[in-house]
């Protein structure tokens, strides 16, 4: 009756619950796998939501650093604030270092869940633009797999998490299955009329991972607006809710909180691995979890750092690290460059403080070195935009007394635009274990070495040249641009240092997100990305989880595993 | 380890439960909606919004149970809880759990009616981080920036109270800049009118606010210009206002606040072509 989850032999063991880790385990256990599923954070509660709650409740109305001393690295992402900065790791316990000329900022949470409680929720398809970009350009490689392969597993996905958003028939971002589209305000309608008009380029509403009428017993969104502290209609979606939840409902999977995951575990006589080893994250004992099949979903780096900690006799480089590229690779989507401006002669005024507030903008799509169409001559690669056009309170209105009070009131009409561009993978930008730098629970930390390359400083000037002629056609006024480079992990779209191919020697995954050195060992995160593409990346990752556990299924039918 | 046994309706079984609780923890006052009970044979009871559920777990799970209940008792019982809490996780005694029972301390939930503003008003508030006059001469400030007109304004909304709250946890260098940005206010009055801008009379302190509430050059034909310091720390203390104005409950409700959660339906755009979005186009 109490059987202690340790000692049973599951069939798979997920490492990671954010939004792979769900999947997978969702997609396992329901096929009927006996599925344990390990976090390395605590559970969430509901309880914890803090999205309708107004700032002057607390303390320091989110206008003070002071509640994130220990987290120094944390507090640069926009989502950790004094409402829900618990959520995300504490630095002093989670060390990595960085070669002195090269920061990196790694933005992370160890929660049930994992960043999909506070992410951005933008979901966008890759295409074979990106599958096989270097067939386009002659740099790095293709993916093994390409667009028809992944299409059906982007429909899975989106029929399920709920994404909205508009058809646009556009062959660098193919249409998914969409739930109706956020509506766009005046000035967005006439950025993309505009747009459209002068170059031929699209404007269109944002797909986000938000729901715009009720989906798979979850409500449409109620458009208060602060997603990153939590939904209690569960209305965005985060794993702990969905997919967890799910996998829960079999009786199939055990969730097993607080295990920091530290190695592999691996089998010398049959070159298989068993298990793996965690760390109890408040005892700190040293336990072990049985798996026939291990499948790392515990975000890119931290999946690598696993590999990398689970070296053996045979293994001695680490574990899948024949070809010499695990952590090789390291890709983090180039963001900083932009425009903004103002909007004059819109009638809408801001939205009141009480709603309704639309936790999404704009998106224009690539429109840089397509299939078909003109080739820059000093970069490689393309770029999106996020973005948007509203009007808001003019808290920086001039002067003071009844008129500055008045002035805030009747509001601005701001439009921006800020670039998310491709990121070579190049196997300069690497991560290591650092000799001298354990965490917390003695496992050892990384060493981080990446910045972005001139392909990338270039790809940004173009962007803020063409974002300020986009705004410029619109009509805006007061326009700056910058197109300085946010230093690496600032997109928080981290990929690659496990990335899959066909062959052995220059990949180390498979097509189906296995290891090539050890067959029941998976990475089905953005570790295993080829190329980074510039869309938001989750609903990729998600979509190649979903693809190669349904492969995992199929071969534990066919008992190869 | 911990796993879950049953669920069963709380009040079928109230007296029982009643009488465990007091075993546990004697004299403690019940703290709903979540209530963690010692049974014998090391089980715990959670009573969750009129339902419970048992689990079994550890004795090293139940002993730091009891801590941490213990704490939360006389935090509860202390004062009204003002900032983070550590209380008991779903993660413990949730369907979820399981072998690694302890709860992580950084856990953290506000209970309902968590509201820290409340402190603001206390009738014996005194400033923590200015003197008497430094704070009367925010207050006064701050009325000027943000007025009550047909709404209150930066005065009402206790703007000087949160600030000085605030600059109890900055960082040195915005402490000084805050102090700095008030002494020169004053110093700037003093030569000027020799007083000091509190006691000024209401007419001079907007005739020196005039000076430096703009972009202010002072370069002139043939000279170049220096910065003129007065409206750098105008801009700072007025940051710092607005901040604080409109993040309060009377702030809130200037910008369209009703006292209910942010909520609606985002219309956009429904104009039929564009020359109808604004009179520009």
């Amino acid at each position: 009756m109490f059987q202690d989850p340790l000692s049973e032999t599951y069939d798979a063991v997920v490492v990671g619950s954010g939004a792979t880790g769900g999947w997978a385990a969702k997609r396992l256990s329901e096929a009927g796998l006996k599925v344990a599923l390990l976090e390395a954070g605590r559970n969430v509660s509901p309880k914890e939501f803090t999205e309708h709650m107004p700032a002057f409740q607390l303390k320091y109305r989110n206008m003070s650093l002071e509640w994130l001393k220990s987290r120094p690295i944390q507090r640069q992402c926009y989502a950790c604030m004094e409402y829900n900065y618990d959520w995300f790791v504490d630095d002093l316990k989670n060390p990595y270092s960085t070669p002195p000329d090269k920061p990196f900022t790694w933005q992370r949470l160890r929660i049930v869940g994992g960043r999909t409680l506070v992410w951005g929720r933008q979901s966008y398809r890759l295409s074979d633009l990106d599958f096989k970009a270097a067939s386009h350009d002659g740099y790095g490689q293709n993916w093994p797999i390409s667009y028809k392969d992944l299409a059906p597993y982007y429909d899975i996905v989106e029929d399920y998490v709920g994404i909205s958003g508009a058809s646009e028939r556009n062959d660098a971002l193919p249409d998914g299955h969409f739930l109706p589209p956020m509506k766009m305000s005046c000035g967005e309608v006439h950025l993309r009329e505009q747009v459209a008009k002068r170059f031929g380029r699209t404007v269109t509403i944002g797909r986000t991972a938000i729901l715009t009428q009720n989906h798979n017993g979850r409500q449409a969104c109620h458009y208060c607006g602060p997603c990153e502290r939590g939904c209690s209609t569960f209305s965005y979606f985060s794993s702990p809710f969905t997919t967890v939840k799910d996998a829960l409902k079999t009786g199939k999977c055990r969730l097993i909180t607080n295990a920091v995951v530290a190695s592999v575990d691996m089998d010398p006589s049959t070159n298989r691995a068993n298990g793996v080893t965690f760390i109890d994250g408040i005892t700190r004992q040293t336990r072990n979890v049985r798996g026939k099949a291990v499948i790392l979903c515990a975000q890119a780096l931290e999946s690598t750092r696993i590999l990398l900690n689970s070296s053996t006799r045979e293994h001695t480089q680490g574990l899948g690290n024949s070809s010499g590229l695990l952590g090789r690779g390291l890709m983090d989507h180039s963001t900083g460059a932009g425009a903004e401006g103002e909007l004059t002669g819109f009638h809408e005024k801001p939205s009141p403080y009480s709603g309704p507030h639309r936790a999404n903008g704009i998106y224009v799509i690539r429109y840089r070195n397509l299939a078909k169409g003109p080739q820059q001559k000093n970069f490689i690669r393309g770029y999106g935009f996020q973005g948007g056009a509203t009007a808001d309170f003019n808290f920086s209105a001039p002067g003071y007394g009844a008129a500055f009070k008045q002035a805030v009131k009747d509001g601005a009409y701001g439009i921006s635009m800020g670039a998310f561009g491709e990121s070579l993978a190049r196997n300069d930008n690497f991560i290591s274990i650092d000799p001298n730098l354990k965490d917390a629970w003695g496992i050892p930390a990384l060493h981080i070495s990446m910045t972005h390359d001139d392909n990338a400083r270039a790809m940004h000037e173009d962007a803020a040249a063409t974002a300020a002629e986009m705004l410029e056609a619109a009509g805006a006024r007061n326009i700056s641009i910058t197109s300085k480079l946010a230093q690496p992990g600032m997109a928080i779209h981290e990929l690659g240092t496990a990335r899959m191919g066909d062959d052995p020697k220059t990949s180390v995954t498979g097509p189906y997100n296995q290891l090539h050195d050890v067959e029941n060992v998976f990475v089905m995160d953005g570790g295993c990305f080829v190329s980074s593409g510039c869309q938001n990346p989750t609903l990729t990752m998600m979509a190649l989880t979903v693809r190669a556990c349904d492969h995992l299924v199929e071969r534990f039918k066919r008992s190869s595993l | 380890m911990l796993s879950r046994l049953y669920s069963f309706d709380i009040s079928r079984k109230k007296a029982g439960a009643a009488r465990l609780k007091k075993r546990a923890v004697s004299g403690a006052r019940m703290i709903l909606p979540e209530t963690v009970l010692l049974l014998p044979g090391l089980t715990c009871l959670r009573v969750l919004k009129g339902s419970a559920t048992v689990v079994r777990c550890s004795p090293g799970a139940v002993r730091a149970a009891l801590v941490l209940l213990a704490r939360k008792i006389d935090a509860a019982e202390v004062k009204p809880p003002m900032n983070r809490r550590d209380v008991l996780r779903t993660t413990v005694f949730g369907a979820l759990g399981v072998s690694t029972a302890l709860p992580s301390l950084e856990a953290r939930e506000f209970p309902p009616g968590y509201n820290a503003s409340k402190e603001l008003e206390r009738a014996d508030w005194k400033p923590a981080f200015m003197d008497e006059h430094q704070n009367n001469t925010l207050i006064v400030l701050s009325d000027h920036i943000i007025p009550s007109t047909g709404t209150p304004g930066a005065k009402q909304a206790l703007v000087n109270r949160f600030l000085d709250l605030l600059m109890t946890v900055e960082k040195q260098e915005t402490q000084r800049a805050f102090v700095e940005a008030l002494a020169y206010i004053d110093g700037a009055c003093r030569e000027r009118y020799k007083s000091a801008f509190l006691y000024l009379p209401r007419e001079q302190q907007m005739e020196f606010l005039n000076l430096i509430a703009y972009p202010h050059s002072t370069s002139t034909w043939g000279e170049q210009a220096e910065d003129f310091p007065g409206y750098g720390h105008f801009q700072k203390l007025k940051n710092w206002i607005v901040g604080a104005y409109y993040s309060s409950p009377v702030g809130l409700k200037e910008i369209g606040w009703n006292g209910e959660f942010p909520h609606g339906v985002f219309a956009g755009c429904e104009h039929e072509n564009q020359e109808e979005h604004g009179q520009a186009h």
